[in-house]
Order: structure tokens, then C-alpha cells, then sequence
């Protein structure tokens, strides 16, 4: 409880020295803040339709918003077995940390928010609602799951989101990412951000004779780790996260990488902030 | 090919253990991408751990020692005993049979290389030459020293030397006891009648071979000998034919040769050593970032292990160290300051020194002005003493002693093995003594004294009186300045048995060397040890 206090009032610090404005949402909504004149097109709600546009061009024009208000923010804790991993604080603590500070924060700048706790399945999950115990629900539960032995199922996540959440959301992804992951599928439908909770084991491997345990199906074996090897390591995890960076680009997805040795809040809440 | 330690192969299966079990200390890594991670690093370990699997199985293979067990067939142990007796009266300077004979002799006594050969000559009466022996330089030596007439000449002792020829096989072994005779003459002594010869004979189951030579011998009682005892008689008229009837006696006795079994191992540890230490330098130019010492030193004492090879212990013979016995035969050696004179008295001591010695091949050179070898280094003593018996300087041209000669002569025979001389003399011809030292390098010097402090007169060769002393000064700065001793006086032979164990204790051979026998096998346990604890870490 003493660090779950501690995250929040560093949130709430930070939070204040970075208020600039409030979170701009990429979804056309019912907001007050005019963004376009669009032509009407049949699934238009007729009460935006302008009409003194109508007059001077004889052609239905619709008035279009951004969404602003009640934003429904969804966070999805994704439970990987490689959570476990990091030096002196685990990447796990991590991605505690940004969920409920970020729970926090999205419930501070007055959103709907919801969790989703997932690995190959849904462990829990909160439709976003205006809830105030949602920052301490997430703490503990996110707290309680050992992450050791689990691994993260993709499609099963898009499956499931796209059937259990009809609503235009922002969805934040914490995980480590360490994994070729494919969203294309969620973006379609949500705004998408992703944290990659990322320590520095996971790049740069030390050399000499190890036992090396797999997080996800407990698999052992005995290796030499040599700097070669170490290299080779590196330059290929460098080009699965390049390849899957590009892809994030493509489908307008935000990422972050944030490393277990940086002040995670400081970086969540400038990523937040972000135009 | 077998494996002299196979139990060592276990040390296999252990280490297989040890690479699974004891790798445990290896600290524990948990990875969030495992595949990646054996992609990555797959290759590079496996290819080393299987060189160091392979350095270990060649290693442990080599300690095993893999040896082929060789049956050799010696019959060196249980070879013939041939006793050669010769007829040394003067008729066999007739057509020069006895030369012939000697000739025939050798070449009888190089064919029989396996066999253990005495010889004895007999005339007047009958006379050992030479025990029975392995060592046929020694023969030879003597056989060159033989003439008609050297035990008398008018007689031929015929019986004795049979009857005497006989007792020469009291030690030895049962079978295979051949005595060849060679005569052209009948028994005229008569101081053993025929017949206790022929139990003599037949008692100690002796074959004889007869040899007639010319007309005077009695035909029938060379037949009855040779055919009593199961051997044959050859009759020649001419002496040119000796050599073939020698060739043919070699021929009948060798179908009959009982050899023994006697295993003997050829090594082949090194192959796989060798293999070990290539594969050990690969590894180690393979780490060389790392610097690792462990390989290292398991390499260094691989290749020491390589260049230790099982020490035989059978080449023993060969390691005996020389010792060259000198003799001062200057005129005035015949001084009798000591009894008999100063000659024989050198000669007595060195006859009852050979009793004692050990070890060591024994060579005797006679020095005055020039330098005469008496008989090459040799281990067989009582053949050696039964040449100082013999020995007569009254052909040799005798002047002064001179040293320098002498040390030149014995430097011809310095080897690998370390060779010591020890002079009889008085010390007079001594001139320089570090010129002397520095010839001898590193041959060790004895010295005893064969001349009183007193001295003996004698009349010089300008017809004056003087007298010749002992230089013990010199004689003893010399022999202590070459690692050596000089030795006192002593007219009895209470001193004989600690000069014996002076001169051989200091040059027997190292008998650690015997024990030092398997030495790579301890080299090879160490470089292990370091493998294994690699292992650990």
C-alpha cells in the first residue's frame, strides 16, 4: 500500500508539472471542438447535418467532432512469463507501476477506465466505467499474478477485445513486448498505445557458462554465452523490434519503450502527453 | 592391442557426470526470449565443449594406455652353453691350423650369438681360457692372445681338457650343454683315463663334437667320445675345411634351440596424446581472447607427458657407465718396491677390484709412451680377469709414462654414459696438471698409487742411479681436480672392497630412473585434474 501510495503521488506530481492540456483523441465523437465539414454519408446522425453549409452548396454537409468527453480508456496488463526478468527492479514492478499510475491519471483526467489482465487468456477483466476503485483493484491484482511460466496469445487478445469491447476506446498495452506482435487487427478498431517494459538483460546478454531458463515454458539448458554470441543476440532482437516497430508505424499505433532503470512515471506521463 | 589400465576409462562416464551435475554452479539466467537466445549463441559453445570432450576421452585413453603385448622369443636365458676346446700343441702350427682354427672359431662364436661360450686350450696340460660367457668381444680378445704352445706344447692333455672342459658347465643349465673339441693329436698325458671322462660326460649330459684334424689322432677314441654322448665326429685332413664343419656343428645344434615366451609391451599412448595436444592447441588459439591458463597448463604437461616416454628397464645394460682402468707399464713398473713388482702388484689389485665392482663396463688400456688397449669396456669381469692373467708386457716397447696419450686415448672412448678412468701409476710422467685436467673434461680420475714414497732405485738409461718415487702431490691434486680420489697405499687388499664402492656407487646407474618408469601417467592424472575442475567452475 505504501508503494502504491508513493506511484500515485508521483503520478499526481507529474501530472501537474505536465499539464499542458488534456489527452487529444484521434476518434470523431459527440466533443464541443469542431474538427471537419464532411459530405453526409448515410450512417451520419442527421442532428450534426449543417445547415447553412447545405444552403451554399446544395450537397449534405455534417458537422464533425472530436470526441472529448468521457473518454473510455482501457489498460491491458499483459502478463508475460518474461515479466519476471530485470535488475535491481523486475520489469514486472514496472509494468505494475504504469498501470496504476496510469490508471490514475486516466481516471484524474476524467475518462472511463477498465482493465484487462491477459496472457493466452483473459485472467480479468473491467469494462471501462467511471470507477474509483479501479487504481487499487489493478494494483493488487496486477501485484498477485506470477508472471513465471505464461506467455502472451495475440490473436487470442484481438478476439477478444473485438468481442467483448464495442466501444471506441484507447487501449494501453503494457507489456515486454518480447515477441514478435501483430496489432494490425486491433488498430483497425482502437486507438492504440504500447508500452514496452524492457530491462537491459533483455538486449545485452552477459558472457560466460549459464543456465539459461525459458520465463515462458520453464525449459533449461546449459550454454556458453560468448561475446559473439552475445552480438548475435543483440542485432537479432534489434531486428524483430525494428520490423515490429515499422509495423506499429503503419498501423498508427504509439509505442514506448521504457527500461527498468529510467523514472517510469516521468516517461509515461511525457508518452501521455505526446500530441 | 590391449589396455594396460582399463579401469582408467571410467574416469569417461565421470566426467560426463561431472560436465551434467557439477555445471549446476553455474549461475541461473532466466530469459524472456529463450529462442532467440539458443539461436544465437547455439554453434560457438557446442563445437568447443565437443574439442574439450575429445581432449578429455584422449587424455584418459592415453593415461589407459593402450600397449601391444608382444611374445618375443629370447633364448638368450636358456640358450646354448658351448664349451670350445682347443688343441694348442705345436703340431698345429703345422699348415697353419691353428690360425685356421682360430679363424673358424670366430666366426662359429659370431654365428652363436645367443649362447653362452667358455674356452680352453690345452697342450702340456689344460687351461680355461675364458668362463662361460655372453660377452663375445672379450672372446675375441682372447682368442687374438692365443698361440700354439702357450700351456706347453709337446704334451696334449686331451683327457684333462675334456675332464676340465666338463666342470665349465657346473653352472650352467641342464640342457643343451655342447662341448666342441678340436685335436690333432692323442691323449699322451694320460693323467685321466677315457673312461671316467666319458661318465664326466655323460653324467652332466654334455654332447661333444669331435674334430679330427691331420693323421696323428686316434680316430676311434674321437668316435667313441662323440658317439657316447650323442654327438658326431668329423674328420679333416686339411685344415682349409674347419670353417664348414664349424658352420655345420652351428647347423645341427640350432634345429634344436628351446626358446621361451617373454611378453613385452610396445606403448601407443602417444596417438592419442598427440591427438589431445594438437586439439589442446586449437582450443587454446580458439580461446586465446580469453587467455585461458587452464588449457595452458594442461598442455604443457601433455607435452611433457609426450616427451616422457616408459623408461625400459631391460636397457639397463645399456646405461652402464664406463670405467677405463689404466696401467702404467713404464720401465719402471718392474721396480720391486712392491711385491712381486710395481706391474703385478697393479695387476693383483685390479684382479681383486673386478670381484667387487658393479654396474660398470670395465675396459683396461696398458700406457707407457704410447697407449694399448687391453680390452674394450665389458661387463663380463671374469672374462676380464682371465685376460689379466694372461697379460704379457715383455713384446711392448716400454719407455717413459706418458699422461698426455694416455688421456688422448681415453677420451675416444667417452660417450653419452659417464665414463671414469683409473691409473696405476707412480705420478712421475705428470707435467702439467691443468693442461691434463683440461683434456680429461669431465672424465673422472682415480688414482692409486703403484710406487712406495720411499721409492726403489734403478739405473737410468745415461747409466746413472736414481730413484723413482711416488708423486703424490701431483697424483692427488690431479685426481681431486677431476672429481675423482686418490687413493692411499695399502699393500694389503683391505682396501680393495671401498674402492669398489667409491668407484661404484658414484657411477652406477640412477636407480630412479627405474621408478621414474611411468612418469606421464602421473602428468597426464595433473593435466586431468585441471580439466576436470574446469568443469567446477
Amino acid at each position: 500500500m505504501k508503494e502504491l501510495k508513493e506511484i500515485i503521488i508521483k503520478t499526481r506530481r507529474y501530472l501537474l508539472l505536465n499539464s499542458k492540456g488534456e489527452y487529444q483523441s484521434h476518434f470523431l465523437g459527440e466533443g464541443l471542438d469542431f474538427r471537419e465539414l464532411r459530405e453526409y454519408s448515410g450512417s451520419d446522425d442527421i442532428r450534426h447535418l449543417n445547415w447553412k453549409a447545405l444552403a451554399k452548396t446544395s450537397k449534405a454537409m455534417v458537422n464533425n467532432f472530436n470526441e472529448s468527453r468521457q473518454l473510455s480508456t482501457l489498460l491491458i496488463y499483459l502478463n508475460s512469463g518474461g515479466l519476471i526478468v530485470g535488475k535491481p527492479k523486475s520489469k514486472k514492478e514496472v509494468a505494475i507501476e504504469l498501470l496504476t499510475s496510469l490508471s490514475y491519471a486516466s481516471l484524474k483526467d476524467g475518462n472511463l477506465v477498465g482493465s484487462l489482465f491477459f496472457d493466452n487468456r483473459a485472467i480479468a477483466y473491467y469494462p471501462p466505467k467511471r470507477q474509483k476503485g479501479i487504481v487499487d483493484i489493478n494494483y493488487n491484482l496486477a501485484k498477485g499474478l506470477n508472471p513465471l511460466g505464461s506467455y502472451i496469445d495475440y490473436e487470442a487478445l484481438s478476439n477478444y477485445l473485438l468481442k467483448h469491447l464495442r466501444k471506441k476506446s484507447i487501449l494501453y498495452l503494457i507489456g515486454d513486448f518480447m515477441e514478435f506482435a501483430n496489432l494490425s487487427n486491433l488498430a483497425k478498431f482502437f486507438e492504440l498505445n504500447v508500452l514496452i517494459v524492457r530491462d537491459d538483460l533483455d538486449e545485452n546478454l552477459p558472457t560466460g557458462e549459464y543456465q539459461i531458463i525459458d520465463t515462458k515454458s520453464l525449459n533449461k539448458k546449459f550454454i556458453n554465452i560468448d561475446k559473439k554470441s552475445a552480438k548475435r543476440y543483440k542485432e537479432a532482437l534489434m531486428a524483430q523490434d525494428s520490423k515490429m516497430f515499422n509495423l506499429f508505424k503503419r498501423d498508427g499505433i504509439r509505442w514506448k519503450k521504457i527500461y527498468t532503470n529510467e523514472d517510469i512515471i516521468k516517461s509515461l506521463i511525457l508518452f501521455t502527453k505526446e500530441p | 592391442v590391449i589396455l594396460l589400465y582399463p579401469y582408467t576409462l571410467l574416469l569417461i562416464p565421470l566426467y560426463w557426470l561431472c560436465d551434467r551435475l557439477c555445471f549446476y554452479r553455474a549461475s541461473k539466467l532466466y530469459l524472456s526470449n529463450y529462442d532467440l537466445v539458443l539461436k544465437s549463441a547455439s554453434n560457438s559453445r557446442d563445437y568447443k565443449r565437443f574439442l574439450e570432450y575429445i581432449i578429455v576421452i584422449s587424455l584418459i585413453f592415453a593415461i589407459a594406455t593402450p600397449a601391444k603385448r608382444e611374445y618375443k622369443l629370447l633364448n638368450t636365458q636358456k640358450g646354448y652353453s658351448i664349451a670350445l676346446l682347443l688343441d694348442a700343441s705345436y703340431s698345429m702350427l703345422e699348415g697353419k691350423r691353428f690360425t685356421r682354427a682360430k679363424e673358424a672359431l670366430k666366426s662359429f662364436i659370431k654365428a652363436r650369438n645367443r649362447d653362452r661360450l667358455a674356452l680352453e686350450v690345452f697342450g702340456d696340460y689344460a687351461q680355461v681360457a675364458s668362463f662361460m660367457t655372453y660377452q663375445k668381444e672379450g672372446l675375441f680378445t682372447i682368442l687374438d692372445y692365443l698361440k700354439p704352445a702357450i700351456v706347453g706344447g709337446r704334451d696334449t692333455a686331451l683327457n684333462e681338457a675334456i675332464f676340465l672342459g666338463a666342470k665349465l658347465f657346473d653352472k650352467e643349465e641342464e640342457q643343451n650343454r655342447v662341448m666342441i673339441l678340436l685335436t690333432d693329436g692323442l691323449d699322451t698325458v694320460k693323467n685321466v683315463p677315457l673312461d671316467i671322462v666319458l661318465k664326466e660326460l655323460k653324467s652332466k649330459k654334455i654332447r661333444v663334437y669331435t674334430i679330427g684334424v691331420g693323421d696323428d689322432y686316434k680316430k676311434e677314441v674321437l668316435k667313441k667320445i662323440a658317439n657316447e654322448t650323442g654327438g658326431k665326429f668329423f674328420a679333416i685332413s686339411d685344415s682349409n675345411s674347419l670353417n664348414s664343419i664349424y658352420k655345420s656343428i652351428d647347423n645341427l645344434e640350432k634345429a634344436k634351440i628351446k626358446s621361451i615366451k617373454v611378453t613385452s609391451y610396445s606403448y601407443y599412448y602417444q596417438y592419442p596424446l598427440l591427438l589431445a595436444t594438437i586439439l589442446l592447441t586449437l582450443l587454446l588459439i580458439l580461446n586465446f581472447k580469453e587467455r585461458s591458463i587452464s588449457i595452458f597448463l594442461v598442455l604443457i604437461f601433455s607435452l611433457l607427458a609426450l616427451f616422457n616416454p616408459p623408461n625400459e628397464i631391460n636397457k639397463k645394460e645399456e646405461k652402464n657407465s664406463k670405467l677405463l682402468v689404466a696401467i702404467d707399464v713404464s720401465k719402471s713398473m718392474d721396480l720391486k718396491d712392491l711385491y712381486p713388482n710395481r706391474f703385478k702388484f697393479a695387476i693383483h689389485k685390479l684382479d681383486r677390484l673386478l670381484r667387487y665392482l658393479r654396474g660398470l663396463n670395465v675396459g683396461v688400456l696398458l700406457f707407457s709412451d704410447s697407449v694399448y688397449l687391453l680390452s674394450p669396456p665389458t661387463s663380463d669381469y671374469e672374462a676380464l680377469r682371465t685376460l689379466l692373467k694372461q697379460v704379457d708386457i715383455k713384446d711392448i716397447k716400454r719407455g717413459k709414462e706418458n699422461w698426455s696419450s694416455l688421456i688422448d686415448a681415453v677420451s675416444k672412448f667417452r660417450d653419452k654414459n659417464s665414463t671414469s678412468l683409473m691409473v696405476f701409476s707412480t705420478g712421475e710422467g705428470i707435467r702439467d696438471i691443468n693442461r691434463l685436467s683440461k683434456k680429461l673434461n669431465g672424465i673422472k680420475l682415480y688414482i692409486y698409487p703403484t710406487a712406495t714414497i720411499k721409492g726403489a732405485p734403478f739405473i737410468d738409461e745415461n747409466e746413472n742411479l736414481s730413484v723413482s718415487y711416488l708423486v703424490e702431490s701431483k697424483l692427488s691434486k690431479l685426481a681431486l681436480k677431476n672429481g675423482g680420489k686418490f687413493f692411499n697405499l695399502d699393500k694389503t687388499d683391505s682396501d680393495i672392497k671401498d674402492i669398489a664402492d667409491t668407484l661404484s656407487k658414484k657411477e652406477a646407474i640412477d636407480i630412479s630412473d627405474i621408478y621414474t618408469d611411468k612418469l606421464y601417467i602421473w602428468l597426464l592424472l595433473i593435466a586431468l585434474i585441471i580439466l576436470f575442475y574446469r568443469r567446477l567452475k
